[in-house]
C-alpha cells in the first residue's frame, strides 16, 4: 500500500545517514545561531535594564525565547520551496510517480528528517549558549515534551504551505520572491524576531489569525512559559490550520501534477 | 479448423503481449511565441496555442521477454512515448495496456510491476553503500523481508557485487556503480524494464557491463525491456526488434536484421604490400579514404559485388590484408529518417 | 603597473561590466528593486522595535536609519563594484585564480572586478536614507566616513580570501565569518561594551562599518573620527599586502597539493 508509514521512515532514516557526511556544516549553522542569540542578549540586557518584566516575559525567558524561535525557523528550512519548485522543473516529480511512493508524503518525511538532523546540532548548541546566558527557566520535563509537539506541528504546518508555495512558484515562475515573501512574514508575522506580545495590540490582533502565529510564535511561548489552557487552544488552531492547508496542498498538488503529466512539465 | 485452434493456443501460451498500444497519440500544448510590445501583451491576458504533436497514432505490441530499441532523432517521440507507458504522462487519445493496466488511470498498482532507468538519473545514495539503498527500495516495494534476502542474494551473485556491497557508493567506479543502480531498479522482479538512454555518458567499460547485466536479466528472468538509445552499438548488441520513430510516427517496426538485409552499401577496407601508384577509377564505388598504403572504398552492392570488384581493379595488385564491413548503423538507419 | 595605466584598466573592466547590466537590464532592475525591498523590510521591524522601546541604550530609531545609510550604502558600494570581493576563496580554491595570474594585470584589482546588480539597490538605499537623516552641515563627514566603511568591508572580504592561501578548505568558514560579520555590524551598537566592543572593533571589524560612524555623527568626537579613517585604511592596506604575501606562497608552489 502505497501509505504504508515504514517505506516513509526508512527512506527518512536513510536520508538521515547520509546527511551526516555532511556534519561539519551544521557546526557552521549552529556557530551563526549562536551570534544571533549573543546579540539579542545584548540587545534585551539593555531593555532589561530598565524593566524586570517586559509583557509578561522576563529577561531569561525572552532569551530564551529569541533561542527556540531562531532554532525553530532555521531547522524548518524555508528553502524547500525552491526545492520543490526545481523538482517539477526537472521532472524529477516525475519520476517518483515511477515508484509505489506518494511525491508528497516521500518529501514530508524527508522534511521532517531534515528538521531533526539539523536540530540536534542546532538546537543543543542554541540551549546550551541559552543556559550560559540566562541561566534555566521554569519548564518541566512534561510542559517540555508537550511544547515540543507543538513545534513538530508547527513544522508540519510550515511543510505543506511551503510544498503549496513551491507549485505556485512553478507556476508563476518566480521563487525568489515567493521565498522572500513567505521568509520576512514568518520573521515578523511568525514572531521569530519578537514575540508577538510586544507588537501594539491592534497588529497583534489581526497577526494571531494567521498561520505563521501558529508555525513559531505559539510553540516557542508555550516552551518558554506553559499554561495547559493555552496549550489546547493552541494544539486547536494548529490542528485547524494543518487541516486547512493541507486540504489546499491536496488541490494544489492533484492539479498540479495533472498538468505535469499533461504538459510533460 | 483444428490448425487454426492450435495455432491460437501456441500463440496465447508463448507469446504473451505485455504491452499493447494503439493509436496513440500526444499533442503539446505549445505558448505561440509573441512578437512586439503589443503582441507580448495581448500574449499575456490571451495566450495563442498551438499544438505540437510529439506522438502520432502510433501502434504497436510488445511480447514477454522481448528487447526492444526504440531508436530516432532528437524529439522524435521516443522519450514521450515511454512516459506514456510508464503513466507519467497523459496521452491525448488512444489506448495503451501494460501488463493489463491503464497506465495513467493504474499508475500505483503498475509501478509495482515495473522498473525505471531514466538516463543519468541517479537513485543511489552517495555517501552510504549500496546495500543502504536497496534496502529503501524494498521498503518503497513492499517487498517481504525473507524474499527480499533470498532476491538481493541472487542478484548479488549474479552480478557480483559482493565484493562491494557495503562500500560507499561514491568510492565506486562507474561501471561499479551502474551496476548497482541496475539492481535497485530490478529489486523488485520487475516484469517490463523501461529504460530510456541506460548508457548516456558512461565510458566504454561501463557501457559494456550496463549492456551485460541487460541481456542477462533477459535471458534469466525473462524481463521485457524497452529501452531508447542514441547509442547504436547497444541497440545492436541488445535489440532483436527495433521501432524507429521519426515526428511522432513509427518508420519501422522489425528485426534489425532485416535493416541490415536492406543494406545497399558494404564498406571495402584494402591493405596494400606497396603504394597505389594510380588510383584507378571505379563506378558504383566511392572512395571514403585514401592512404599511402591503404584505399578504404564504399560499394554499392547492388551494381557490384566486392569479389568482382577486388578482381576487376585490382587484381595485379599485391594486397596485404582486406576488411569487409557493413557501414555504421548511422548511415542505415539515415536512410529511414 | 602605472597608476594612469591600471586606471585606464580599470575603466575597461567597469565598460564591460556596465555594458553586460544594459544587456539583462530586466534583470538589473528586478534585482536592484528587490534589494531595495528586502532592506525597507528592516526598517519596519526597528519601527515596531524602537515605538515599544524608545532607545536601546541610547540609540534610538534615528540612529539605527543612520546605520542603515552607512552599512547598506557602503555594502552596496563595496558589491557594486567589487563583486568578488566574497569569492576570492572560491577561486583559490577551484584553481580559476590561475587564469588572473597569467595576464599581465594587477591579478587582484582584475579579480574583484565585478558587478552585482543586487548592490545597486542597497546603494540607493543607504544613500536615500541619508539623503533623508544626514544634515547637510554633516554630508561631507558621512562621506568619509561612508567610504571609510566600504575599505573595511572590502580589506575583510580580502583578507579573509587570502587566508585561503594558507588553511584548506577554508570557503567555509570566510562565507560564516562574513555572514557573522554582517550581521554584527546590522544591530545597534551601543549595546556592546567592553571587551565584545573591543573585539568587534579590532578583531572582526564590524564596528568601523557602521556603529562608530554612527556615534561620530551624532556626537562628533575627533578621536575617533580619526580612528575610523586610520582603521579602515590600515585594515585594506594590511589586506591588500597580506593577499600577495599569500600569493607569493601560491605561485611558489606549496599551494598546489590542494588544488590536486
Amino acid at each position: 500500500m502505497v501509505l504504508s508509514v515504514s517505506k516513509y521512515f526508512t527512506l527518512a532514516f536513510v536520508d538521515f545517514r547520509e546527511k551526516f557526511y555532511y556534519f561539519g556544516a551544521q557546526l557552521f549553522h549552529a556557530f551563526f545561531i549562536c551570534v544571533i542569540i549573543f546579540i539579542f542578549f545584548n540587545i534585551w540586557k539593555a531593555i532589561y535594564a530598565q524593566k524586570a518584566v517586559i509583557e509578561g516575559f522576563t529577561f531569561a525567558q525572552m532569551l530564551w525565547y529569541v533561542a527556540v524561535a531562531e532554532v525553530i525557523v532555521f531547522c524548518s528550512d524555508l528553502r524547500w520551496i525552491e526545492t520543490v519548485s526545481d523538482e517539477i522543473k526537472t521532472g524529477v516529480i516525475g519520476i517518483t510517480l515511477l515508484k509505489p511512493m506518494s511525491y508528497v508524503l516521500s518529501r514530508f518525511a524527508l522534511f521532517l528528517g531534515n528538521f531533526f538532523y539539523k536540530f540536534i546540532v542546532v538546537g543543543v548548541v542554541a540551549f546550551f549558549l541559552a543556559l550560559i546566558l540566562a541561566g534555566p527557566i521554569d519548564a518541566s520535563i512534561l510542559s517540555i515534551v508537550l511544547s515540543f509537539f507543538s513545534i513538530i506541528l508547527g513544522v508540519m504546518l510550515n511543510f505543506v504551505i511551503v510544498v503549496s508555495l513551491g507549485f505556485l512558484a512553478f507556476w508563476l515562475e518566480e521563487t525568489s520572491a515567493i521565498f522572500w515573501i513567505y521568509q520576512k512574514s514568518i520573521f515578523i508575522l511568525g514572531g521569530m524576531l519578537l514575540p508577538l506580545d510586544i507588537y501594539p495590540d491592534w497588529i497583534k490582533g489581526w497577526i494571531i489569525n494567521l498561520p505563521f502565529a501558529y508555525m513559531v510564535y505559539k510553540p516557542a511561548k508555550l516552551m518558554i512559559q506553559f499554561n495547559f489552557n493555552d496549550f489546547l487552544i493552541t494544539l486547536a488552531w494548529q490542528f485547524g490550520w494543518l487541516i486547512l492547508f493541507t486540504v489546499v496542498l491536496y488541490f494544489v498538488y492533484t492539479v498540479g501534477i495533472k498538468r505535469v503529466q499533461i504538459n510533460g512539465g | 479448423m483444428r490448425n487454426y485452434f492450435i495455432l491460437l493456443c501456441s500463440l496465447i501460451l508463448f507469446m504473451v503481449p505485455v504491452i499493447i498500444v494503439n493509436n496513440l497519440t500526444k499533442i503539446f500544448k505549445v505558448k505561440s511565441k509573441a512578437v512586439g510590445f503589443f503582441g507580448k501583451l495581448k500574449s499575456i491576458i490571451l495566450p495563442k496555442y498551438s499544438g505540437v504533436i510529439a506522438v502520432n497514432n502510433v501502434s504497436f505490441e510488445i511480447n514477454e521477454g522481448e528487447i526492444v530499441g526504440f531508436i530516432g532523432p532528437n524529439g522524435a517521440g521516443k522519450s514521450t512515448t515511454l512516459k506514456m507507458l510508464t503513466g507519467i504522462l497523459f496521452p491525448t487519445s488512444g489506448k495503451i495496456d501494460v501488463l493489463g493496466f491503464n497506465p495513467h488511470e493504474q499508475r500505483a498498482k503498475l509501478a509495482f510491476k515495473i522498473g525505471t532507468i531514466f538516463g543519468q538519473r541517479q537513485q543511489l545514495l552517495y555517501h552510504l553503500p549500496p546495500i543502504d539503498s536497496f534496502n529503501v527500495f524494498s521498503k518503497i516495494y513492499e517487498i517481504g523481508k525473507a524474499e527480499y534476502k533470498e532476491r538481493l542474494a541472487s542478484l548479488v551473485k549474479l552480478f557480483n557485487l559482493e565484493r562491494y556491497l557495503y562500500t560507499p557508493v561514491r568510492k565506486l567506479s562507474l561501471g561499479e556503480r551502474m551496476r548497482c543502480e541496475f539492481v535497485a531498479s530490478v529489486l523488485h522482479k520487475p516484469q517490463v524494464l523501461f529504460l530510456d538512454e541506460p548508457t548516456i555518458g558512461l565510458d566504454i567499460i561501463a557501457k559494456k557491463k550496463v549492456r551485460e547485466f541487460i541481456k542477462k536479466l533477459n535471458e534469466i528472468e525473462k524481463t521485457t525491456i524497452i529501452l531508447t538509445s542514441h547509442d547504436l552499438d547497444d541497440i545492436e548488441e541488445l535489440c532483436s526488434r527495433v521501432i524507429i520513430i521519426n515526428e511522432g510516427k513509427i518508420l519501422y517496426d522489425g528485426s534489425l536484421d532485416k535493416i541490415k538485409k536492406k543494406l545497399k552499401y558494404k564498406i571495402l577496407d584494402v591493405y596494400f604490400h606497396e603504394p597505389l601508384k594510380v588510383l584507378p577509377k571505379i563506378p558504383n564505388a566511392k572512395v571514403i579514404e585514401q592512404e599511402t598504403f591503404r584505399i578504404k572504398l564504399q560499394v554499392n552492392r547492388s551494381k557490384i559485388s566486392v569479389i568482382e570488384l577486388l578482381d576487376k581493379y585490382f587484381k595485379h595488385c599485391k594486397i596485404d590484408d582486406i576488411i569487409i564491413e557493413d557501414p555504421p548503423i548511422e548511415e542505415v538507419i539515415e536512410q529511414w529518417y | 603597473m602605472g597608476v594612469k595605466s591600471t586606471f585606464v584598466f580599470l575603466l575597461e573592466l567597469y565598460k564591460r561590466e556596465i555594458a553586460s547590466a544594459f544587456e539583462y537590464r530586466f534583470n538589473f532592475i528586478a534585482q536592484t528593486v528587490g534589494m531595495l525591498l528586502n532592506d525597507m523590510f528592516w526598517l519596519v521591524f526597528w519601527y515596531i522595535f524602537f515605538g515599544k522601546f524608545g532607545s536601546i541604550n541610547g540609540w534610538q530609531f534615528k540612529e539605527i536609519i543612520l546605520l542603515n545609510a552607512i552599512l547598506a550604502g557602503s555594502w552596496g558600494l563595496t558589491v557594486s563594484l567589487f563583486a568578488n570581493w566574497k569569492d576570492i576563496a572560491k577561486f583559490i580554491e577551484n584553481g580559476s585564480l590561475d587564469y588572473y595570474l597569467t595576464l599581465p594585470k594587477n591579478v587582484l584589482l582584475h579579480l574583484l572586478v565585478k558587478m552585482q546588480y543586487s548592490g545597486f539597490g542597497d546603494l540607493l538605499y543607504g544613500l536615500g536614507l541619508a539623503f533623508f537623516v544626514v544634515p547637510k552641515s554633516k554630508i561631507l563627514i558621512f562621506a568619509v566616513l561612508f567610504l571609510s566603511a566600504a575599505m573595511t568591508i572590502l580589506g575583510f572580504g580580502i583578507l579573509l580570501g587570502s587566508l585561503t592561501f594558507y588553511f584548506k578548505y577554508f570557503e567555509q568558514i570566510a562565507r560564516t565569518a562574513r555572514e557573522v560579520f554582517l550581521t554584527f555590524a546590522f544591530y545597534p551598537f551601543s549595546i556592546y561594551s567592553g571587551f565584545t566592543r573591543f573585539f568587534l572593533l579590532f578583531i572582526i571589524p564590524a564596528g568601523f562599518v557602521g556603529g562608530i560612524s554612527v556615534e561620530i555623527l551624532i556626537s562628533f568626537s575627533l578621536k575617533w573620527f580619526l580612528i575610523q579613517i586610520l582603521a579602515s585604511i590600515f585594515f585594506l592596506s594590511f589586506s591588500v599586502w597580506f593577499f600577495y604575501h599569500g600569493l607569493k606562497r601560491y605561485e611558489s608552489g606549496n599551494v598546489i597539493a590542494m588544488r590536486g
